[in-house]
């Protein structure tokens, strides 16, 4: 069935629908992710976002259940060039598993053009319909994006993910799996609690060390959390990834600023500002800290994108704070950032060591 | 210690062996921005032709042999501070890990003798990588009994085996799959005389190349990946290809990538490195069978896939520069800090000399690859493997039905050349999919390709496209053949799958600050052109490496001159063809394997200025007026037999003419000797003789064109014996020794500039390059310089 992918500029590109035949609007995101075709529709990153891949083939690799980032797809569409009708392993196809899924997509999509079409425009909201008439455009342009994604993501309840380690209250803004399999197998013991958990809730649960998740979104959105962080960040050492990130900047007087060509890839080049180690990992976020203000905070940069040289890891001068923009557990992509965690539990070791020795404070 | 930067390098240039892949693209893009950087550089090179230039770059071309004690003999008498051997093959590894310990303090760049070693000796590869803990088949090479069984009862079966004897002989590998078969084996021959080699076999296994640059600060990215489409089992240039890797998900990529980096630490390749792998999707067990630590035909292949400067990056990674901080042409920086992805699957498909088939397996047997672009594998099949006017594929089609079910089984169990149509002719009688794919190892989403592929065939043939298929078709790359003309009439998706220009390969990063290439790179449909005139080139199928060579010898000049005489080049073709990359932003190349590019008026007639043909078929134009035939024609052919001969190249614009560079040649006790330019040499009677013969032969022709005479001497007469119009393979030997650029000469007479009137003798046979090349039987080229010519001539003579 021909449908039509039409952006809020009024460009239509024209394809065949497949998955649900439902009319669908959200923000359009161009994702260069080369594999992790799973990670990427599971992400609560996705949440409200119409996913555009420009990789070809989409699904020849299967598709793996075990590969899920949260329970169930979070993007409201998805708009690729060509895919699979099989698969390598004999799993579900693409297309069954979209329909599964009850996601609407368009295939034969002219991603080249889509994605040329953004770079230049920017990023802008989309719509997946069967027709494209001047209504439909107006329609698009009239759509307000809800404002409360993290809050649609976030974890009702607080639960824990056991183990034997030390103890790490996750602070989920729209969290991925993957975040909890690196804790895992770091032996943390973990809790994870909403997004609005207040101070006392968190330090009731008497963590080792607390980490703000990646989510989606704008951070303006959810101030509340900010004010969270500015009592915690002086007690316990804080690992912000993405979304967390940007709150931990905005609660120590930084600014945000959106990117002029959004970082959504599953394998591009940060540099350590240290040491000069150039990682690829991957990126899935719109802003980031506007480096003007960086030189008057407490912070220091600790990486940077080396495309377009944009901040994407801060640390705090004297607290145990330590953030980064883009996304250690990979899932999608290469596992070169898996270090940060690593000195996460480092940092909290050499606290606790601090604390032992008679410091309770900072 | 201050570290001292090497200035004077050797390169370890190509040999002219068949076997090796042509990297003279390569080898071009390493000169350029080494000379631009700076650096002396000297080259030993069995064939100065494949070096693609004039030699400007170099200091020292060396024309020998190349083996380790020509490098070693260079390395003493001029003391160059570093060898680099990537650009050379296989050959020039084997030269450096014969030096060590022999080159003092010269440094080895991009390989490293343990790295060059271990690409030789499995033992140590084996070695190397099992103490990194990066998977690599288990191996056992031993003559005492009990230690191969209690081996085998380690990894169970099945394995190859084969007999390694005392005279470094070996006997060929042998599959067994029980322990009835290795008795049986153990018992052919006593085991006194041989070792038993063993191996866990992988066959079946999918194989995968991975590549990745590495700089001396630690930093790699992974460049691009490519799955083969044939199993473990058939030599790898023997297979289709294709990249990316489709077929992995993220978690396979990932080890594979990790344990790719990984190796190019483990053995501190400074350059790049590309690693093979064996997966085995079912147990999802992977191996890697080898490494190549230098340029390759993958990293050829990549950097068309990819738009990364594979072979610049290499050089200056090797020279020491950081990961993100190269350079390029002009000075530009680059950052090479990127992995790129591709928004588009590049495929190579072998091509073999002769229709025959042939049956495929561990050693190589194609001569030549073709590389097609596409959005879809059904696409890519279609432009490539399975494009009739490429393949015959529908010849292969008749002789396939003539088979009975049995015979066509056979062939599925005994792979070939022909494997894509014998698998399209079993899926045509409805052979099991599941059962195609367990015997020929060829995965189920390519046989998936091939059902799609069949099933719209199926309705071509039938007339049934219609608006409600007509999508897939385009999908699958169908269109423009034969019957689906609707898709041709059908104007909004005529541009979208035809015409893929590579110039547009940046899209997302106009803004980043330092200059990446790009962010999704490769084909775009989007022709952007300026307001120059242009010229098309169509350049041709290749189908040897003499092809290859004298393709890119001509192209890169013409796209050169075409530039430098302000117009902007166009570049057709129906497999794409890679400038250098000084070049890529002065060319626009179109990949049109279906040759529609007339048909579809994409670029405005008015401005083209003219179509050069060297594409020897040009069927896809009427209009032949505007068309300048490049590719050779032979006009006259007679035979006297003669032991001299001269070929001369002759230039003309309709009246007047050049003869920019004159070959002598001449047979002596069944050698055969070639020296070019001969004009400098050339007795003014000869001079006057031949011109004459020239004249006459031009009466008839007004145009601007490019001759090739030859001639022989019979009872001391000059007499014509043939005329070929256009260009021959004696280009890049005419080209190379005359300090006439004959295709610059030539582009500019195109362009209406005429040949002064009264030209001299002298002046028409004008050579002032103290350069020439001498060939003896076809095999070797010296660049000498005038007084050894002499000598040389005067030898022949005199001993004649």
């Amino acid at each position: 069935m021909k449908r039509y992918l039409i952006l809020e500029d009024g460009t239509v590109f024209p394809g065949v629908g497949f998955g649900s035949s439902i009319i669908t609007t959200g923000q359009l995101v161009i994702s260069n992710n080369r594999t992790g075709i799973e990670q990427s529709v599971t992400d609560p990153d996705a949440e409200g976002q119409i996913l555009a891949f420009t990789i070809p083939s989409i699904g020849s690799s299967g598709i793996n259940r075990d590969f899920y980032e949260s329970i169930n797809s979070q993007c409201k569409g998805v708009v690729i060039g060509s895919s699979s009708h099989t698969t390598i392993d004999g799993s579900v196809s693409f297309g069954d598993w979209i329909t599964g899924l009850g996601i609407p997509g368009i295939k034969n999509v002219d991603v080249r053009a889509l994605a040329k079409h953004i770079s230049e425009h920017g990023e802008m909201k989309a719509s997946i319909m069967d027709t494209h008439d001047e209504h439909a455009i107006d329609q698009i342009k009239a759509l307000v994006l809800p404002p409360d994604l993290v809050k649609r993501v976030s974890t009702r309840q607080s639960y824990p993910n056991p183990n034997m380690g030390i103890k790490i209250v996750v602070v989920d803004l729209g969290l991925k799996y993957s975040i909890l399999r690196q804790l895992s197998y770091r032996d943390c013991n973990s809790v994870i609690v909403n997004y609005n958990s207040t101070p006392e809730e968190i330090e009731n649960l008497h963590p080792d060390g607390i980490i703000f998740s990646n989510g989606p979104g704008a951070p303006s959105d959810i101030p509340q959390t900010i004010e969270t962080i500015k009592v915690l960040q002086k007690k316990y050492p804080i690992l912000g990834i993405g979304l967390g990130n940007l709150l931990i900047a905005l609660a120590n007087d930084c600014k945000i600023i959106k990117l002029d060509q959004p970082h959504h890839e599953s394998s591009l080049a940060v540099k350590e500002v240290a040491s000069g180690k150039i990682d690829f990992v991957n990126h899935n976020h719109s802003y980031t800290i506007d480096q003007k203000y960086i030189s008057s905070s407490d912070f220091i940069v600790t990486n940077i994108c080396v495309a377009d040289g944009s901040i994407e890891g801060i640390r705090h001068e004297y607290l145990p704070i330590m953030c980064v923009l883009f996304e250690p557990e990979a899932a999608p992509g290469p596992n070169d950032g898996y270090y940060v965690f690593d000195e996460f539990i480092d940092l909290i070791d050499s606290v606790k060591f601090q604390d032992d020795g008679g410091r309770d404070q900072w | 210690m201050v570290e001292v930067r090497p200035h004077s390098i050797l390169i370890i240039g190509p040999t002219t062996s068949d076997k090796n892949v042509d990297l003279s693209t390569a080898v071009y893009d390493t000169v350029d921005i080494l000379h631009q950087l700076g650096y002396k550089l000297s080259v030993i090179v069995e064939d100065p032709t494949s070096l693609l230039s004039s030699g400007k770059f170099f200091d020292r071309i060396i024309v020998e042999r190349v083996t380790g004690e020509h490098v070693l003999n260079f390395v003493h008498e001029y003391h160059p501070d570093a060898i680099l051997p990537t650009v050379g093959d296989r050959n020039a590894l084997g030269i450096v890990s014969s030096l060590n310990g022999k080159i003092d303090n010269v440094k080895i760049l991009g390989s490293n003798y343990m790295a060059s070693l271990a690409t030789f000796k499995r033992e140590l590869f084996i070695k190397k990588l099992t103490d990194n803990k990066l998977p690599v088949i288990n191996f056992i090479s031993s003559d005492d009994e009990k230690e191969i069984y209690s081996f085998i009862r380690s990894i169970g079966f099945p394995i190859i085996a084969r007999r390694r004897y005392s005279n470094r002989h070996s006997s060929g590998w042998t599959n067994i799959n029980n322990l009835f078969e290795l008795d049986n084996f153990m018992a052919l021959e006593d085991i006194d005389d041989s070792r038993i080699e063993i191996e866990r076999s992988i066959r079946g296994f999918s194989e995968y190349s991975f590549t990745v640059v590495r700089d001396r600060f630690d930093n790699s990215a992974l460049i691009g990946t490519i799955e083969d489409i044939e199993p473990i089992g058939i030599h790898h240039l023997d297979s289709n290809l294709i990249s990316p890797a489709i077929s992995l998900n993220d978690s396979k990529l990932q080890r594979m990538r990790t344990a790719s980096l990984k190796l190019a630490q483990a053995f501190d390749i400074v350059g790049i490195c590309t690693v093979h792998f064996a997966y085995n999707h079912k147990t999802n067990e992977y191996f890697i069978t080898e490494f190549i630590p230098r340029l390759s035909e993958e990293s050829k292949f990549l950097e068309y896939a990819t738009s990364y400067p594979i072979a610049t990056a290499t050089a200056e990674l090797a020279l020491g520069y950081h990961l993100d901080k190269l350079k390029l042409d002009g000075g530009r920086g680059f950052n090479g800090a990127s992995e790129p992805f591709v928004d588009h699957i590049t495929s190579r498909f072998p091509q073999w000399g002769t229709s025959a088939q042939k049956y495929l397996g561990p050693s190589k047997t194609s001569n030549s690859s073709i590389v097609v672009n596409g959005f879809s594998v059904e696409e890519v099949f279609n432009k490539g493997a399975l494009n009739d006017k490429l393949n015959s594929n529908t010849d292969r089609r008749k002789a396939l039905e003539e088979l009975d079910d049995d015979q066509l089984f056979e062939k599925i169990i005994h792979p070939t050349n022909w494997m894509l149509d014998v698998l399209l002719e079993a899926l045509r009688r409805k052979f099991e999919m599941p059962v195609l794919s367990e015997i020929t190892g060829i995965t189920m989403p390519y046989l998936t390709v091939l059902s799609n592929i069949l099933k719209t065939n199926t309705a071509i043939e039938n007339n049934e496209i219609g608006q409600d298929n007509i999508e897939r078709l385009v999908e699958m790359g169908f269109k423009g053949i034969g019957e689906s003309k609707l898709l041709l009439d059908t104007d909004d998706i005529v541009t979208k799958t035809v015409v893929k220009s590579k110039r547009s390969i940046s899209v997302s990063n106009k803004n980043y600050n330092n200059q990446n290439f790009f962010v999704t790179s490769g084909i775009s449909s989007d022709l952007v052109l300026n307001d120059k005139n242009k010229i098309i080139v169509r350049s041709p199928i290749i189908t040897s490496k003499r092809d290859v060579m004298v393709r890119q010898f001509v192209l890169t000049q013409l796209i050169k001159s075409i530039d430098q005489n302000g117009l902007e080049a166009v570049v057709i073709g129906r497999e794409p063809w890679t400038a250098p990359l000084g070049m890529r932003e002065k060319v626009i190349e179109i990949d049109d394997p279906y040759m529609e590019m007339q048909s579809l008026n994409l670029i405005p007639k008015d401005s083209i200025f003219k179509t050069i043909d060297f594409s020897r078929h040009l069927i896809d134009t009427d209009d032949n007026s505007n068309v300048f035939q490049i590719s050779s024609k032979l006009m006259k052919d007679i035979t006297i037999p003669s032991e001299i001969s001269l070929r001369a190249m002759v230039v003309t614009d309709g009246n007047n003419y050049l003869v920019p560079s004159v070959i002598y040649r001449k047979e002596r006790d069944g050698h055969s000797f070639e020296i070019s330019s001969y004009n400098n040499f050339l007795p003014i009677e000869d001079r006057s003789a031949l011109s004459k013969l020239i004249e006459q032969e031009l009466e008839n022709y007004t145009d601007v064109n490019v001759f090739n005479f030859e001639f022989a001497k019979s009872n001391g007469h000059w007499i014509i014996t043939k005329v070929y119009q256009g260009m021959t393979n004696d280009i890049i030997r005419h080209e190379l020794a005359s300090s006439v650029h004959v295709i610059d000469t030539l582009v500019k007479l195109i362009l209406g500039n005429k040949i002064e009137d009264n030209k001299t003798l002298e002046e028409i046979y004008q050579n002032v390059d103290d350069r020439y090349l001498l060939t003896i039987d076809d095999k070797r080229y010296n660049l000498l310089r005038y007084d050894a010519i002499k000598e040389q001539i005067d030898k022949i003579q005199k001993e004649d």
